[in-house]
């Protein structure tokens, strides 16, 4: 084996960019191109004072703080609404690249065999991870000059560039970061699967973290490395203090990283798999126990998971209500403590809404990944041995899109769940459980059509089931900023949610909630003709 | 063999997209008979398993195994059917034991005293998560899970490729009892050796077309035997003979070459006539048999056996 360590670095690089370079592209383009899109529309949106006053308004609601982050004080230009409303936002979505491209290039290499063949050859011992790491340095350096470069392009009122260049240099520091924590992951967790759910599981506490600093103590937003980009002061001092925070974690993270994988052997993480039992339990007899024993712990994630960040928003609906005290409008409206208590619960009735959209966007994601085993089990060869034995296509099928169902209703219902479990512990005037009860049906279906959608192409096209997350992602973009853009109506239409109204705000539409159940259970039954009908492949 | 085949297989084919993997497989397999099945990498073996299996749907020709279509009535075929493919992937975070014992389940059957047997027999330690196994024990897994099983019908595919001679003999010996159960085995193998001892018959598989089934004699049969003899006297014109290739004259009263089997009779006249001191005569292996058909070229495809052209 060569002396030095990261020898041939550079060549598995090109080899590896060759390979990905359209996954690349395909994020680079999509999130430059958001980014500097809405910057461009950014001073028609915003360009009028009014407009400004409104839109910052409400950002500066405790619910808007708790999605977005907190604004610095006004006045305000167009530019600063969008540092407001972009910068979270961006940073997350950087996030979710960072972790899909970084546990690719290490775990996912490493599973498929790719680096054991490539370490066999004359390269150094921690090259393949190296030139992981440099291609995750060149996609955020890229993705940093895109951003800093679209704003200059799109020239908002009231930009600099040297709030521009700390904005998009920033993003991209946020996302290295980020992925070289999934690099971490990788080296503990003993598959890609079980990597990707332990940074998500970390991003979920530092999301919270954030989240809950943000709505109640700006000051210890600090504390969480997902906060550090809304310390950045873009366009007013421009503070380059974040952007150092994250180098030196950079460095530390890669530090750590080199450390982990020299105490362990290939394709084995650090957290060991002990022995097993030898015989299998009384239990575990049918394709319905193999996928509940399969998939046990990741749904009890979710679940507690999602119960947790369900409580930890509901946690903040106290701050949430207060905002009628702040708002001199409606502070006369108070003598009247009818209204007022009218007033509060429309706020809370709204903020759930959209809230809800986003637990459901959430728990649709273990039950796409249950009924996409159709596919990725198939393409990893398991699904041959199942089979060969007496279990037919149509029963596999069934069993693992019920499985799918019930992981995501009760994901979504844990989510709802702990929101009004802790929403009601803080809140003076507790909510109707009813409230929060028709905001889960009604999310229900749109939920059903998303997942029918994975089974549809899992059965005809399961090259293409990518498909349904990128339609997943655009779904949580179009939602995530809701009604703050003011969407065309056709916009929202495209999308499921689209059609359900603002359930609690608005009332819940049950001819809309059969309609989409029907549409999605049609969706269920061609993918399943489409599975009993093609060939099915192994994994050679 | 009147009787009924348990696998019947009539000039199957089968398409990906504008690739013709298989264009024309045909063969039986009867009950209490070992079917080897060989051809080089990707002649499409395994498809026609996988094809046998259900998992693949034939574009042209019929497959039945117990009578039944392959595609349709794949469940009820497959309660009686044991499978082993060449590679075997396992569930990484399920242990060997458990496997073994959700196969069994899976096909209505139950861990046995002979489960235990071949367990002990393969040496697999069942307590490990399958995401250690090497491919050896991955394929252990399989092996045991299929042989513990009662099936009618049992369908190995490379099913000893990562196996250690020990462990392939424990495979050979267990087949060797199937067998003697009279249970119908179709098994894909580039082990020639094992095909030469176990199988009753062979099919060759090229490009998707088998190019000849029947039992290892009639293959020999069908090309030519190497002949060392020595004679008391010279054997002067013996070039001259017909079905007669690759002579060597060591001398005036040794030779060696090979035979055409249909010249055999004549070849060994004229040898008599020269008073035979020595002879030895060696059937060609199953290994020559198969470098013969794989190193033709397709254009040399009617050139095939025993012609002597391209001697
Ligand atoms: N799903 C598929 N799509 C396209 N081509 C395929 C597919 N599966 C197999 N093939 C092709 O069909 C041919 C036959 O493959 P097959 O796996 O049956 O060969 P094989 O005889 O089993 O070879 P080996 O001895 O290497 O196992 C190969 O050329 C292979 O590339
Ligand atoms: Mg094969």
């Amino acid at each position: 084996m060569p002396r030095q360590p990261f020898f041939q670095t550079g060549r598995i690089l090109s080899i590896n960019l060759r390979r990905d370079w359209l996954k690349l592209l395909i994020w680079l383009i999509a999130l430059s191109g958001l980014f500097a899109s809405i910057a461009a529309k950014f001073n028609n949106l915003y360009g009028s004072k009014t407009a400004i006053e409104k839109i910052t308004a409400t950002l500066n609601t405790p619910a808007m703080i708790s999605l977005f982050g907190r604004l610095p004080h006004g006045p305000y230009s167009s530019a600063d609404v969008f540092a407001g409303e972009m910068t979270v936002f961006m940073a997350i979505f950087g996030v979710i690249m960072n972790f899909s491209l970084a546990i690719s290039l290490t775990r996912g290499d490493e599973d498929s065999g790719v680096t054991e063949l490539v370490s066999a050859r004359y390269v150094g011992p921690y090259a393949t991870m190296m030139a992981a790491i440099n291609e995750l340095m060149i996609a955020n350096g890229l993705l940093a000059l895109l951003y800093a470069g679209g704003l200059q392009v799109a020239g908002l009122n009231g930009t600099n560039t040297g709030g521009n260049l700390v904005l998009g240099i920033s993003l991209g520091l946020n996302g290295l970061m980020f992925g070289l924590l999934a690099v971490v992951c990788a080296q503990l967790a003993a598959s890609s699967r079980a990597a990707t759910s332990l940074a998500y599981l970390l991003f979920g506490v530092i999301y919270l973290a954030r989240m809950l600093t943000d709505v109640s103590h700006p000051r210890y937003t600090w504390l969480s490395p997902l906060g550090w980009v809304e310390k950045l002061q873009t366009y007013r001092s421009n503070n380059w203090l974040p952007a150092m925070l994250m180098l030196i974690t950079i460095v530390v993270l890669m530090v750590l990283t080199i450390m982990l994988r020299a105490r362990r052997d290939l394709n084995a993480g650090i957290l060991a798999t002990r022995p097993g039992r030898r015989h299998a339990s009384l239990f575990l007899r049918g394709p319905v126990s193999l996928v509940g024993r399969l998939e046990r712990n990741t749904i009890l994630a979710w679940i507690i998971g999602l119960f947790i960040f369900g409580a930890m928003y509901g946690s903040v609906f106290n701050t949430v209500a207060d905002i009628l005290k702040s708002n001199p409008i409606t502070l006369k409206l108070l003598a009247d403590p009818h209204t007022a208590a009218l007033a509060t619960t429309q706020v809370l009735k709204s903020f759930i809404a959209l809230l809800m959209i986003i637990f459901a966007v959430c728990a649709i994601i273990p039950g796409l990944q249950i009924i996409f085993r159709l596919a990725t089990d198939e393409q990893r060869g398991m699904l041959e041995m199942l089979h060969a034995r007496p279990v037919s296509r149509f029963r596999l099928n069934v069993v693992l899109s019920i499985w799918g169902i019930v992981t995501s209703v009760l994901a979504l219902t844990a989510a709802v769940g702990g929101l009004a479990v802790a929403a009601n512990m803080v809140l003076d005037h507790p909510l109707a459980n009813k409230l929060f009860i028709h905001g889960l049906l009604a999310n229900i279906s749109p939920l059903l059509i998303f997942l029918g959608a994975g089974a549809l192409l899992v059965g005809w096209l399961p090259k293409l089931r990518s498909l349904v997350w990128l339609y997943l992602g655009a779904t949580f973009v179009m939602n995530y900023f809701g009604r703050l853009f003011d969407l065309p109506e056709w916009a929202t239409k495209l999308s499921p949610f689209g059609f359900i109204g603002h359930v609690p705000a608005s009332s819940l539409n049950w001819s809309v909630f059969w309609w989409q159940t029907g549409i999605a259970a049609a969706l269920f039954v061609v993918g399943l003709i489409g599975y009993q009908l093609r060939d099915l492949n192994s994994a050679n | 063999m009147q009787l009924s085949p348990v696998i019947h297989v009539s000039h199957l084919q089968k398409r990906f997209g504008k690739f013709q993997a298989l264009h024309d497989v045909t063969f039986d397999v009867q009950p209490g008979e070992v079917f080897g099945f060989i051809g080089p990498n990707g002649a499409g073996k395994s498809t026609t398993i996988r094809t046998l299996l259900g998992l693949l749907r034939a574009s042209g020709g019929t497959a039945t195994i117990f009578g039944k279509d392959v595609f349709h009535d794949a469940v009820s075929i497959h309660k009686n059917i044991a499978y082993v493919p060449g590679d075997v992937y396992l569930w990484p975070n399920l242990t060997g034991g458990e496997i073994i014992d959700l196969f069994l389940r899976l096909s209505q059957q139950r861990h046995s005293k002979r489960t235990d047997e071949l367990i002990k027999a393969f040496g697999l330690d069942t307590s490990k998560k399958a995401r250690t196994y090497s491919k050896g024990n991955r394929q252990k897994v399989a092996l045991i899970a299929a042989l513990s099983q009662s099936a009618d019908l049992y369908i190995f595919d490379e099913p000893t490729s990562g196996l250690d001679p020990l462990n392939e003999q424990v495979f050979q010996d267990e087949v060797k009892a199937l067998k003697a159960a009279g249970k119908a085995i179709l098994l894909s193998s580039h082990i020639l050796s094992e095909v030469e001892q176990m199988c009753d018959r062979i099919g060759i598989i090229r490009e998707g077309q088998i190019i000849e089934t029947g039992t290892l004699t009639e293959m020999q049969h069908l090309t030519r035997t190497q002949i060392s003899v020595t004679t008391k006297s010279p054997l002067t014109d013996l070039t001259d003979q017909p079905g007669v290739h690759q002579l060597k004259q060591t001398g005036k009263t040794a030779a060696t070459f090979a035979v055409d089997s249909e010249a055999m009779t004549t070849v060994t006249r004229y040898l008599a006539e020269h008073q035979i001191l020595t002879l030895k005569s060696t059937p060609p292996t199953l290994e020559d048999l198969f470098l013969r058909y794989y190193s033709q070229q397709p254009d040399q495809t009617n050139s095939k056996t025993g012609d002597g052209s391209d001697a």
